[in-house]
């Protein structure tokens, strides 16, 4: 049978009442615990998956799908409007999203993320839909030493995240410094535990990225009274006007493209995405100095990427069995406990449930676009809210999420000291981003080297003799470079 | 030492068989019984999706599905290597609604970390399911049986690699016991999740690869992998493992069984302790059940009350063994 | 004032030591492959490497950075949120969580922000009963209930 009569198939499912109804249901929850700081569409999905045994399997998924990509797009609510990223993945989301929402233009910001995330999204669907063999086996000759090169290529890429490169380093060594903390991932031996067992895991994302952001950032704005007036929104900033459009059109196109890509790979993930595309974004911008003050380009790319990432994340899943991310992972373990066993044969075997999951996909990405447009300078006009009020809840929100992210007190209080952090740098004037995404790619960064060198049995010619990782070093000694020359450049034209 | 393994295994077995003896003459199973009041929250160390959570979260429904009639909530309390969700229970000395999910990392992470044993507190209730491990390699790879597999280590130390999930995780301690059953030096890769060590291996980066009976069947199916030795007593009988040897049989002798259970906090009262591994049992016993386990290509030893305790000892005896001769355990 | 803007740099060089101190018994190199220590050490030579030049920066009259402080009174209001936060915190595993999110949102507009009372009581109670409703009723999550039973 054609694809197309196979993804035919597949809208019969979905184009039904029931189809239909639990897609909607699906994304509508999505969105809703997507916004929750501390929750994100993982977790999510993992707290409703009780509510879906009664269903037949193929509407269980697609509902389950739905709250994964869904929660994506609410994700961009708390990241633009109070700047906490519910996940890594919407780190470069806040830098910029939420600068624009101080100028008034948290509608624009808003509807512009949607925009993107529908085109990214809806592309990564007609991949999955056309191209998922064929990806799924590049995908696998991405390993340790592809893994390592582009954890590199990000963290010294941090360094562009802020005025001076010397302070936005700082930042970076710091989170890749609070990743050090716990148990070795390699050999398992404790490294800066101080002999405490709540240490030994390491610290978690999410009471960082809340404590740094979130509280960070409030206790910064709750110091002085002028900060307390309501950020101003005039209704005719809400709205997205076509200048906006062109002018991130080919943001959205590029960003969606990087994200499919590093969404397929089992290892990386819409974080890196998301990073990866807001840099790539900051080199094709006509206007690079606007980036970290409120580009309206950078949020469309890190949108774009990070639902074309999650979305990519399905090709692994679908082609292989293989969990392209932690979302992924509760669809698989949603699979096998409807009595489904995903792995290669999925799609042969299970051809209706994973075609209705498809097509369910497009259906949902265009619910997802008609919430949000209509609703996004809704959303905005919380802002509208007086701060003071404002202020407290979103404080007790999130250590309520932290909490609600582990079931442990503990990571409240992770959460009050890294605020307390978060406030210093801001005093300090040390950038926060470089912090938070060092902190997400230094398992990674560390992992991959040492797993590279074994595979290699010590011998570093491992990363020039693949091909990828070969172009990959190639890309990373020119961005090593390029700005040393540049400075050398300078520095010669003055004397 | 391996055969001491391997008599464990036996014993295992033996026991296994006497419970099941027990169970049948009805006056032996006259503990007293009381079921618990209110909601249920089954604590589970590991994230939406692990094995241990997919395993709750069927038992749970399955429970509430007509046997018992407490709501029953499956939690994850995920971090510090099942610590969370442990360290959680431990403080709810005689607590009636809650329960522990036991699965390696609740009997590892004390011995790894140096802390009290876990499973020497808790009250335990039953071991109700075991997976078997597979050694895969490359379907186009040099290997076609574990002797030509192991042949090759032994000629060249530490050039066969084999690509696994977390340092001192089960393919870890798995590695362990084929090297020292067949005295040979593989290269261990550990990964920060099962699945990322699957990446690895189907990506031809590595010669082996251990996963269970029913990750290993769809990638031998789809042509992904090829099977080298099942780490078990005997053959299974299913048309896709029928032909698999069993590591023993090639001359390792090494039988290495995953395993989960639950217990209670400490202090349960033994009669809702009772009540549990009853209710446990029963579901064990249900149709809906069995199919996952034959869906799972798992096995469905039940231990019950009176034998669980020794059982998880043996294992957490086992597990320090392995974990000391790699360099891993703390006490 | 350049004292307290060298601050980071002095912080970091304490956090490289630490780190290099800290991972000091773990092996640099372990078979093929770095060890454990490897990365901390690199780290931690970055960490003061980077701090040095910051210093020199700072010693040289740049990059002193945008230092910005706050008045008495609005350290006091950090001060004082912090202190609920950490208060919100305590009296979690007696009274609960969502008691407790009323109690920290009644506290902090009412003594440390000054509001009106009614709104303000208002405000707490909303959103403690809307972290019941979706947290506990809806997504089922676990929060700490109160300690001792009435």
């Amino acid at each position: 049978m054609s694809i197309l009569e196979l993804l035919g198939q597949g809208f019969a499912t979905v184009l039904t009442p029931a189809g239909l109804g639990f897609v909607f249901l699906g994304v509508l929850i999505g969105q809703i615990v997507g916004a929750l700081p501390g929750i994100g569409p993982a977790a999510g999905m993992a707290l409703l998956l009780p509510l879906t045994f009664g269903l037949d399997p193929a509407i269980a998924i697609m509902m389950l799908a739905g709250i994964m990509y869904g929660g994506q797009y609410g994700g961009t609510l708390t990241s633009v409007l109070i700047n906490v990223p519910g996940e890594a993945s919407g780190v470069m989301t806040a830098v910029d999203g939420h600068k624009l929402a101080r100028e008034g233009r948290a509608g624009t910001a808003l509807s512009i993320a949607a925009i993107g995330s529908f085109i990214a999204g809806i592309g990564a669907v007609i991949a999955v839909t056309f191209i998922t063999p064929t990806l799924s086996d590049f995908a696998l000759r991405f390993n340790a030493p592809e893994y390592f090169l582009l954890a590199l290529l990000g963290v010294t890429a941090t360094a562009s995240l802020g005025a001076s490169p010397v302070r936005a380093l700082m930042a970076g060594v710091l989170g890749l410094m609070i990743a050090l903390v716990g148990a070795d991932p390699l050999t398992g031996a404790p490294r800066l535990t101080f002999g405490q067992p709540a240490l030994f895991e390491g610290i978690d994302f999410i009471p960082v990225a809340i404590g740094i952001f979130g509280i960070g950032e409030v206790l910064a704005s709750l110091e002085r009274s002028h900060a307390m007036e309501p950020i101003r929104t005039r209704f005719r900033d809400m709205l997205p006007k076509m200048s906006d459009w062109v002018a991130t059109r080919a943001a959205i196109l590029r960003g969606g493209i990087i994200g499919l890509f590093v969404g397929i790979m089992p290892g990386a993930g819409a974080s890196v995405a998301s990073l990866l595309a807001y840099l790539t974004e900051r080199k094709f911008s006509p206007h690079p100095e606007r980036f970290g003050k409120g580009a309206l380009d950078g949020v469309a790319a890190a949108e774009a990427a990070n639902n074309s990432a999650s979305h990519g994340a399905m090709i692994p899943m679908l082609a292989l069995g293989i969990p392209g991310s932690a979302s992924t992972a509760v669809l698989l373990a949603a699979l096998i406990l409807h009595g489904v066993r995903p792995g290669p044969m999925l799609m042969q075997q299970e051809s209706t449930l994973v075609w209705g999951l498809i097509a369910s996909m497009f259906v949902g990405n265009l619910f997802l676009l008609i919430i949000n447009l209509p609703l996004a300078p809704l959303f905005a006009a919380l802002l509208r809210v007086p701060y003071v009020y404002l202020a407290p809840g979103i404080l007790a929100l999130s250590l309520v999420g932290a909490y609600a992210a582990t079931l442990d007190l503990g990571t409240v209080w992770m959460c009050i000291v890294f605020g307390v952090l978060g406030w210093l740098m801001i005093k300090f004037d040390i950038p926060r981003p470089p912090l938070v995404l060092a902190l997400v790619l230094a398992p990674m960064l560390e992992m991959s080297l040492r797993q590279s060198l074994l595979l290699s049995f010590g011998s570093l010619s491992i990363f020039v003799e693949r091909p990828i990782s070969a172009v990959l070093l190639v890309v990373v000694l020119f961005s090593l470079a390029l700005p040393v020359y540049g400075a050398l450049k300078r520095s010669r034209a003055r004397t | 030492m391996t055969t001491r393994i391997r008599n464990a295994g036996a014993l295992a077995f033996t026991c296994a068989l006497s419970w099941t003896m027990a169970a049948t003459v009805p006056a032996l199973a006259q503990t007293e019984m009381r079921a618990p009041k209110g909601p249920i929250e089954i604590t589970v160390g590991s994230g939406a999706g692990g094995s241990p959570d997919v395993i709750m979260r069927t038992m749970a429904k399955i429970m509430n599905d007509g046997l018992v009639e407490n709501p029953i909530v499956v939690q994850n309390r995920t971090g510090g290597g099942h610590s969370n969700a442990y360290n959680y229970v431990l403080g709810k000395k005689g607590d009636e609604n809650v329960l522990l999910t036991l699965a390696s990392p609740v009997f590892t992470t004390p011995i790894v970390q140096g802390t009290p044993s876990v499973i020497d507190q808790v009250t335990p209730i039953a071991g109700f399911v075991q997976s078997e491990l597979v050694l895969l390699t490359n379907p186009d790879g040099k290997f076609n049986t574990l002797e030509e597999f192991v042949a090759a280590a032994k000629e060249q130390p530490g050039r066969v690699r084999i690509a696994g999930g977390a340092s001192g995780g089960n393919d870890h301690l798995a590695t362990a016991l084929v090297e020292q059953a067949a005295d040979i030096k593989l290269t261990y890769i550990p990964h920060e999740s099962g699945s990322a060590a699957q990446a690895t291996f189907l990506g031809g980066n590595v010669e082996g690869h251990f996963a269970t009976l029913a990750e290993g069947l769809s990638l031998i199916e789809s042509g992904k992998a090829k099977p080298l030795a099942i780490l078990s007593e005997k053959r299974r009988t299913e048309p896709g493992y029928k032909d698999v040897p069993t590591a023993k049989e090639q001359g390792v002798d090494v039988v290495y069984l995953q395993f989960w259970g639950v217990a209670g906090p400490p202090g349960l009262d033994p009669a809702v302790a009772a009540w549990w591994a009853d209710k446990f049992q029963k579901a064990s016993e249900t149709q809906a059940w069995k199919d996952t386990i034959a869906r799972n290509l798992q096995l469905s030893t039940f231990y019950g009350l009176d034998d669980a305790g020794a059982y998880f000892k043996r294992e957490q005896d086992t597990f320090r063994r392995l974990l000391t001769s790699v360099g891993l355990a703390k006490n | 004032m350049r004292l307290l803007a060298a601050l980071p740099a002095l912080f970091m060089i304490g956090l490289s030591l630490l780190v290099g101190l800290g991972t000091m018994g773990l092996r640099y190199w372990d078979g093929v492959t770095p060890g454990p220590a490897f990365f901390p050490v690199w780290l931690a030579a970055a960490g003061a490497v980077l701090a040095v030049i910051l210093l020199v920066e700072q010693f040289r009259g740049h990059s002193l950075g945008d230092l910005d402080f706050p008045d008495g009174a609005g350290f006091l209001r950090v001060g004082a949120t912090l202190a609920a936060m950490v208060g919100m915190g305590l009296v979690t595993p007696i009274v609960g969580m969502v008691p407790a999110v009323a109690l920290f949102i009644g506290f902090m507009l009412t003594l440390v922000l000054r509001q009106k009372l009614v709104p303000s009581l208002l405000t707490a109670v909303g959103v403690a009963v809307g972290v019941e409703l979706v947290f506990v009723r809806w997504l089922g999550v676990s929060l700490p209930a109160i300690a001792f039973p009435f």
